[in-house]
């Protein structure tokens, strides 16, 4: 589903130079349960990008269903990002100008999808996070758990094939942390999705079904 | 997507109404100049039915006393016998002057406003008409078309009615389709002491003596018959020749002109002269309503430059503020072009918003017929143009927001917690 092959980031900021991966090798199968954890500021955060698209590796390449991304468009790429890959990001990244049901029907914005269906897939998708009786409220009203499950139905909308999830628990208590991996589980098993999800606690990473471990920049046999 | 911006936009409606007041105001101030500019323009396009070349006015002032009680406005009188000398020997003396070609009585000065006027009643309708009084032959001299009848001659000779050669436009409001020639003006309804009578012999296209930026009134030419009875009309101590030139270069007829009325100055009792080339008139009557157009277009410039300056910050602050919002968006798909095309319509409905209010308060002016020159078809013009003016000063203020918009990153946007 997902390969990357040697690949590097380095980020450059004015005088320093940081090598966030270090010629990282992966692959991952489609409809797989994968965890990735590593001490904070290892790279977890940038190899997930580079999985999702969202950032190009400095070296290496970068496979997606079998096809080489690297000398992808921004255009193409973008659209790839829109139709396979679903994200959850730790501090949820709602939209705080619109409310539950808009924010949820964003991804769709990009594809030619009318109006009327939006809403309906939009609503489909909040149902499977529990969240149907939500729809008009603003994010700021709202717990973390609960924009946490919102931020999943935006990315599971347009049914990515793929969802990545940096941290999806980190904010939250540990009995909202369940209701979202019990999600996450839900969406691999029942939808076949691939799930790769970054985390640092222990008990939800064994949930999974492979754990892959990360330290400076490199994996960790 | 156009009812995601909407949504976007109402959702945001505290810091879009802001914007929205600036470009309200930018619209009215815009609307205001266009009309002004749209309503001199025509007026500057409409010809003014007459050539200024060649044409030059001299008013002779003299030093015999001004007899009030024979100064009745339009109504005959016998002039002193003493101006009708000094002014046959002024005309001998200009008509030899080379280059001449013909000479002619005239009583008001063009490209200024003043002169005679009176009312032209006909059959309950009253109309305000400018009157010039001037001798045979003028105003053709002056290249004015004649479209209906003949230049009046001397056939009102002793009679209680003058002939008169009207303007299309009174014939039109006064006549409408009728026949016209022959037909009779009064000055009054009412039949009074002071009612004076005209017999329409003519018709003229267009005379707008006030030049090219005034509005066109309605003009009534009668003859001042400097030959023949010898009454005139309003020539007090003063009068005015129109000498109408021919091949002559004007600097140097204007220093000939001199020297001879200096001459004539010291042998008549002329107190002063003036000499004022009709080219020269026109060309302070552009100056005087040319002036104060583009010094507020200059003002106005300025001012939507700065408006402009004002729509570009707030609206790069915008697209600052919402960097994380844009972020997202790449996040889950958008492409930069899709970004982009995002602010530049939020900003093109809040345009159209501000056109949308901007109107109501405008179209106040022509319901209200307080603004008299604001008539609809001005109105709609200057509407259009405003319009799309303040939409493209949107689409241009958008500009180089929408592209940094594009040049976000959505690793970086997300990074900051
Ligand atoms: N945008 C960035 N600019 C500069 N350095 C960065 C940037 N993002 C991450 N880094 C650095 O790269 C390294 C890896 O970061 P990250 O992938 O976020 O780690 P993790 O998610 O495992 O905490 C860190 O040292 C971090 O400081
Ligand atoms: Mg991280």
């Amino acid at each position: 589903m997902i390969e990357l092959k040697d690949t590097c980031k380095t980020y450059q900021t004015k005088n320093i130079e940081t090598l966030a991966l270090r010629g990282i090798s992966l692959q991952i199968e489609k409809s797989e349960f994968v965890s990735i954890m590593g001490p904070s500021g290892c790279g977890k955060s940038t190899l997930l990008h580079i999985m999702g698209l969202l950032a190009r590796p400095g070296e290496g390449a970068v496979y997606l269903e079998g096809e080489k991304i690297n000398s992808y468009r921004d255009k193409d790429v973008a659209r790839l990002r829109n139709q396979k890959i679903g994200f959850v990001f730790q501090s949820y990244n709602l939209i705080p100008d619109l409310n539950v049901i808009d924010n949820v029907e964003i991804p769709l914005l990009y594809r030619s999808v009318s109006g009327k269906e939006r809403r309906k897939l939009a609503a489909e998708a909040l149902e499977k996070v529990g969240l149907s009786a939500r729809l008009r409220h603003f994010p700021t009203e709202l717990s973390g758990g609960q924009q946490q499950r919102v931020a999943i139905a935006r990315a599971i909308v347009g049914r990515p094939k793929i969802l990545l999830a940096d941290e999806p628990t980190g904010n939250l208590d540990s009995k909202m942390g369940d209701e979202i991996m019990d999600i996450l589980e839900d969406l691999q098993q029942l939808e076949n999705t691939t799930v790769v999800m970054v985390t640092h606690d222990e008990e939800k990473a064994r949930r999974c079904q492979r754990i892959v471990r990360m330290f400076d920049g490199q994996l960790v046999h | 997507m156009i009812r995601h911006i909407f949504t976007m936009m109402w959702n945001r409606k505290k810091s879009n109404s802001l914007i929205l007041l600036e470009l309200i105001v930018t619209f009215l101030v815009m609307f205001s100049l266009i009309a002004l500019l749209i309503y001199n323009f025509r007026l500057f396009n409409l010809p003014i039915g007459f050539t200024a070349n060649d044409n030059w006015t001299i008013t002779i002032d003299t030093d015999e006393p001004l007899d009030s009680n024979v100064f009745t406005g339009l109504r005959e009188y016998t002039e002193p016998t003493a101006i009708i000398n000094i002014r046959d020997e002024a005309m001998q003396v200009l008509r030899q002057i080379n280059g001449v070609k013909a000479l002619h009585t005239i009583n008001s000065l063009p490209f200024t406003t003043g002169g005679l006027t009176t009312g032209a009643y006909r059959n309950g309708q009253t109309e305000f008409v400018g009157v010039m009084l001037v001798s045979e032959g003028m105003p053709a001299d002056i290249g004015m078309k004649l479209i209906e009848g003949n230049w009046f001659s001397q056939e009102d000779t002793g009679q209680d009615w003058r002939s008169a050669v009207i303007s299309k436009s009174l014939r039109d409001s006064l006549f409408g389709n009728e026949p016209v020639l022959g037909e009779e003006i009064t000055s009054t309804p009412s039949s009074n002491a002071n009612l004076r009578r005209y017999r329409v012999v003519g018709v003229f296209d267009q005379f707008r003596k006030e030049g090219e930026f005034a509005e066109p009134r309605h003009y009534m030419f009668l003859r001042d018959p400097l030959i023949g009875e010898r009454a005139a009309f309003n020539l007090l101590s003063s009068f005015s020749l129109l000498m109408i030139t021919e091949g002559v270069n004007s600097g140097e007829f204007e220093q000939q002109l001199y020297t001879n009325l200096s001459a004539l100055q010291s042998s008549l009792p002329i107190v002063r002269f003036s000499i004022n080339p009709w080219e020269r008139l026109q060309r302070e009557h552009y100056i005087e309503n040319v002036s104060p157009i583009i010094a507020m277009g200059i003002v106005v410039a300025f001012m939507i430059m700065l408006v402009g300056f004002g729509l570009f910050g707030v609206l790069w602050q915008n697209v600052i503020q919402r960097t994380r919002e844009m972020g997202v968006r790449r996040a889950l798909g958008a492409t930069g072009s899709s970004v982009r095309k995002q602010i530049t319509l939020e900003m093109v409905v809040l345009g159209l918003f501000a056109v949308a209010i901007g109107f109501v308060i405008v179209v106040q002016l022509p319901i209200s017929g307080y603004v008299e020159a604001l008539e609809w078809s001005l109105f709609w013009s200057s509407l259009v143009v405003s319009s799309i003016s303040l939409l493209c000063l949107c689409a241009v203020c958008s500009l180089y927001p929408s592209w940094s918009a594009t040049k976000v990153d959505p690793v970086e946007a997300l990074h900051y917690e």
